[in-house]
């Protein structure tokens, strides 16, 4: 299966490629008062209006200033802030380790090399942005 | 068979059996067969076509229909209730065999023999005085709960008909359970052909479980030759005067005279009270009755006037003297009712009576009445002198007629299928377009060329003619998911036991297509609220001294950038305590939090709420009011209850009226731009100073207390607090003055939704992309103002 892989942090992260729509470059965000903590603002791509969310603050990560690398990974109609897009990889399914407890994001881990790649659930990285109510009325 | 004819066949005959459907609905509610030629002219042609396209299912069961059709308008067979179930039933089968053919091009094999035989039947069974017979073989044993009664003497002034103990004893018991009994002697006109047909329309009218007596008896009536007059004994709770009026409406009907059984109170024999038809005034003034008189004698011409107002007429008083200057002014007028003290303060009804003199011609009143608009003509009579006593002539105006179904007079519309996924792509490229249109006017003031400024305007008012254009392909009548609620509502009731006026208003409002397409399902899920636990039962509502019909509106509106939706029933309300208590119960509120009714009413939108006692078939399993919330706030829009104990309930649901283009006011509040919706502004000004009241900011408006919000702080803003503007926001009464930094000025915006996340902030409606590119949310000024 081919991922996309990326950096949050320290750490590196995969996603079906499947699941992601597009990868961009950071563009200014226009803030959402009293959005819910992991929800940065909306931004136009292309004629649409995308609310951006930031994968650091969803996986508990530092927040690093936003640099060159920094990037936007669009995925289920989310944008999500990550701080450096790395490659398009190919495995093989059977080398996925299974996760299942705790961090529910994460559906398995990937030895690559001597990097190890944390494999993230699509489908519960768009609910994210609703986990932490925040100051959502 | 080519796709094309297949596709036109599936359209024209859904919509043959929508003009079936409604064609019936209408002959039901009005009682006869005015729109019999319309139903036999869509069965027909459904026959026609089916049996071209080769489906012999469709075209046998059409068939079948179109004789028993062709029966009732011929009037070889009578119209009742039973053959308005048969028809409908037909029309499902059709509905489904068309389906089928709709999914596989093919009928489904379906055993449709049940349904042709029942349809045969009803149109081979012998004429009137079957139904007749029906009607009157309900009566020997009348329906009423029995009690023992004590034997009764009578005491006739001149006994009429001859007193049946049963009769007597069941009026008593009718008597004690709050009914009116009526004995009425109706005849016919000399030219009425069908004197049973007619008796059998008015019975059509009258609960059959409530006819005690009548003479002759089922079995004369039955032969089907009866000519003569008809005695009926009927319980009723309705007035004398209504029980008349049903009755005068049906033409070649005459009544001979009215009677209705009273009971002494300390003596149980039954009394009659003798009111003759040609004694039913609307006044017994006898000052009114003399002054008629006098005018008469002069030569003068009196009327009589009943009219109804119009359900949406909004200023009863001012339309009603629109009505007496049409007429030629008050001082024209004898008798109102009701008084006209009450009709200028507007505490009436719709109904007006009046009595008026005029030198005019009855056909020039009518005419003068009839160009006054949002209002109906239902009785116009003329009074004349008879000897020396004013007499009322006969009702002028026509009965009242089938609702509107005319397919026939359908607008022919050429038409063509279109992909809504092309619609969709098609709004997104022209809005895109807009954008850069915009972008376009912006850069040509900034470059000098020959021919621009010329190209530039003609592209902006072609984008923005496309933009239009777009929208209203979008945009479409709410109808279209309205028009399966009458039949919907009336086998719900039906199946209740209920007895329901189901009216709708403003199909017309037009709403975008995607969001009529998700709305369906949450007005229906109201309307079997309503029917379920809002109206109450017959029994309970004539206990509590309601109508023993219950009503349900369902109206649509536009108001300002919004459509309004209501569901509106006059049933039991919400029970306050009851949904308090099982809110503490489900731990959604502590057990001694003090809330308004209002915020109780809330508590039933709230997730696993119900306080249904049973869970119904109709409504309360699964899908509670929760879910019907959520799907109205995925559609942008808004929904809210407003209840009465004992009176009603009614659900507002308001939805953004389109997806886009909007006027707003672009502010500055801290960093940030934000559009506010011009249609929500009443004003903006200067903040110069304010004071503070009870702990809150207001400023004088208008001689008016308007409070403030500081936006920068309700937004947590940081930047420039400048502080320097008040943009005053209204809904109805309500003002409040919402301080910005700065206003930037006015833009058309094209309104984009937001993220299903994001749209639970109530403050925001929307967000655009402005011309240079950049986003801003829209503000929802209600947020504010509640």
């Amino acid at each position: 299966m081919k991922l996309v892989t990326f950096r949050v942090g320290d750490e590196h992260y995969a996603l079906p490629l499947d699941d992601v729509q597009s990868i961009e470059r950071m563009q200014p965000i226009r803030p959402v008062p009293l959005s819910s903590r992991h929800v940065v603002g909306i931004l136009n791509l292309r004629g649409v209006v995308m609310t951006v969310c930031d994968l650091r603050s969803i996986l508990s990560t530092a927040m690093a200033p936003t640099g060159d690398d920094t990037r936007l990974l669009v995925a289920g109609g989310l944008g999500f802030i990550v701080d450096e897009a790395l490659d398009v990889i190919e495995i093989d399914p059977e080398r996925v380790e299974p996760r299942t407890e705790a961090h529910a994001l994460i559906t398995g881990l990937i030895q690559d090399g001597d990097t190890l790649l944390a494999l993230l659930n699509r489908a519960t990285l768009t609910q994210a942005p609703q986990a932490n109510p925040g100051a959502a009325v | 068979m080519s796709n094309d004819y297949l596709s036109m066949f599936i359209d024209e005959t859904r919509e043959h059996l929508q003009a079936w459907s409604d064609g019936l609905m209408a002959m039901e509610r009005s009682g006869d067969a005015t729109a019999v030629p319309v139903l036999f002219r869509a069965a027909h042609t459904i026959k026609g076509m089916s049996m071209t396209m080769g489906f012999t299912r469709m075209g046998e069961i059409t068939h079948a229909a179109e004789s028993l059709l062709d029966g009732i308008r011929t009037g070889s067979l009578d119209f009742s209730r039973p053959l308005v179930d048969i028809l409908l039933q037909a029309l499902d089968v059709l509905e489904s065999l068309l389906q089928s053919v709709e999914a596989t091009g093919e009928e489904a094999v379906l055993d449709t023999t049940a349904i042709q035989k029942a349809l045969k039947a009803a149109a081979s069974a012998s004429s009137v005085a079957t139904t007749a017979a029906t009607a009157s073989s309900g009566q020997a044993t009348a329906v009423l709960p029995l009690r023992h009664a004590e034997g009764v003497s009578t005491t006739m002034d001149t006994p009429v008909v001859e007193q049946d103990a049963v009769i007597k004893k069941v009026a008593l018991q009718a008597i004690a359970l709050g009914y009116n009994v009526y004995e009425i002697v109706i005849g016919f006109t000399d030219d009425c052909l069908m004197p049973l047909a007619r008796f059998a329309q008015w019975l059509q009218q009258v609960d059959l479980n409530l006819l005690l007596h009548t003479v002759p008896d089922a079995t004369t009536l039955e032969r089907g030759d009866y000519k003569g007059d008809i005695k009926v004994v009927l319980a009723s709770t309705q007035e004398f005067d209504t029980v008349g009026r049903t009755l005068s409406d049906i033409s070649e009907v005459v009544i001979r005279s009215i009677s209705e059984w009273t009971t002494e109170s300390s003596d149980v024999s039954p009394r009659r009270h003798e009111l003759l038809p040609s004694d039913r005034h609307i006044t017994d003034d006898e000052h009114v009755r003399s002054v008629i008189l006098h005018a008469l004698a002069q030569g003068i011409r009196v009327y009589e006037v009943g009219v109804l107002l119009a359900p949406t007429c909004q200023m009863k008083a001012a339309r009603s003297m629109l009505l007496f200057d049409a007429v030629g002014g008050q001082n024209r007028l004898l008798f109102t009712e009701p008084h006209i003290a009450q009709i200028e303060e507007e505490t009436m009804d719709r109904h007006i009576l009046f009595v008026m003199w005029s030198k005019d011609s009855l056909e020039i009143v009518q005419r003068a009445i009839e160009s006054v608009s949002e209002i109906e003509l239902v009785e116009l009579r003329q009074w004349h002198q008879e000897g020396s006593e004013p007499v009322r002539g006969n009702n002028s105006v026509a009965g009242p007629t089938a609702q509107g179904i005319a397919p026939a007079e359908r607008k022919k519309v050429s038409t063509i299928r279109v992909d809504t996924e092309k619609l969709d792509d098609l709004m997104n490229l022209v809005s895109e377009l807009a954008i850069d249109k915009t972008r376009l006017e912006r850069i040509r003031g900034e470059v000098t060329h020959v021919g621009l400024n010329e190209t530039v305007d003609h592209m902006s008012r072609l984008s923005s003619q496309l933009q239009e254009l777009i929208m209203s392909i979008r945009m479409v009548p709410v109808e279209t998911v309205f028009h399966r609620f009458p039949r919907m509502v009336r086998d719900t009731a039906r199946q209740l036991d209920k007895d329901i006026d189901f009216v709708v208003t403003g199909e017309e409002t037009e709403l975008d297509r995607t969001v009529v397409e998700e709305i369906g399902d949450p007005i229906m899920h109201m309307l079997r609220n309503s029917l379920d636990h809002g109206v109450e039962t017959q029994v309970e509502r004539i206990a509590q001294g309601k109508p023993k019909q219950g009503r349900i509106e369902l109206r649509a509106y536009a108001a300002g950038n919004h459509v309004f939706i209501e569901v509106e029933d006059d049933g039991r309300g919400i029970n306050r305590d009851k949904v308090y208590r099982r809110a503490v119960e489900k731990g959604l509120i502590g057990s001694s939090e003090p809330l308004t009714d209002h915020q109780v009413h809330q508590l039933l939108f709230a997730s696993g709420f119900s306080t249904a006692d049973q869970v119904s078939d109709l409504s309360g399993r699964g899908v509670g009011l929760d879910v019907v919330k959520a799907k109205i706030e995925a559609l942008s829009g808004k929904v809210d209850i407003y209840s009465e104990e004992g009176k009603g309930s009614r659900f507002v649901i308001r939805l953004p009226m389109t997806l886009a283009i909007m006027d707003g006011l672009l502010v500055r509040i801290g960093a940030n731009p934000y559009l506010m919706p011009i249609s929500s502004i009443a004003e903006t000004g200067r903040l110069i100073a304010s004071q503070t009241v009870h702990g809150s900011e207001v400023v004088i408006w208008r001689g008016q207390v308007v409070p403030l919000v500081r936006a920068h702080s309700v937004f947590q803003e940081t930047g420039d607090a400048s502080a320097s503007f008040i943009v005053y926001v209204s809904r109805g009464d309500k003002v409040v003055g919402i301080v910005v930094d700065e206003l930037i000025g006015q833009y058309e915006v094209v309104q984009r939704n937001l993220h299903a996340e994001l749209k639970k902030i109530p403050y925001f409606a929307g967000a655009t992309i402005l011309g240079d590119g950049e986003v801003a949310l829209i503000i929802d000024a209600n947020a504010f103002i509640e």
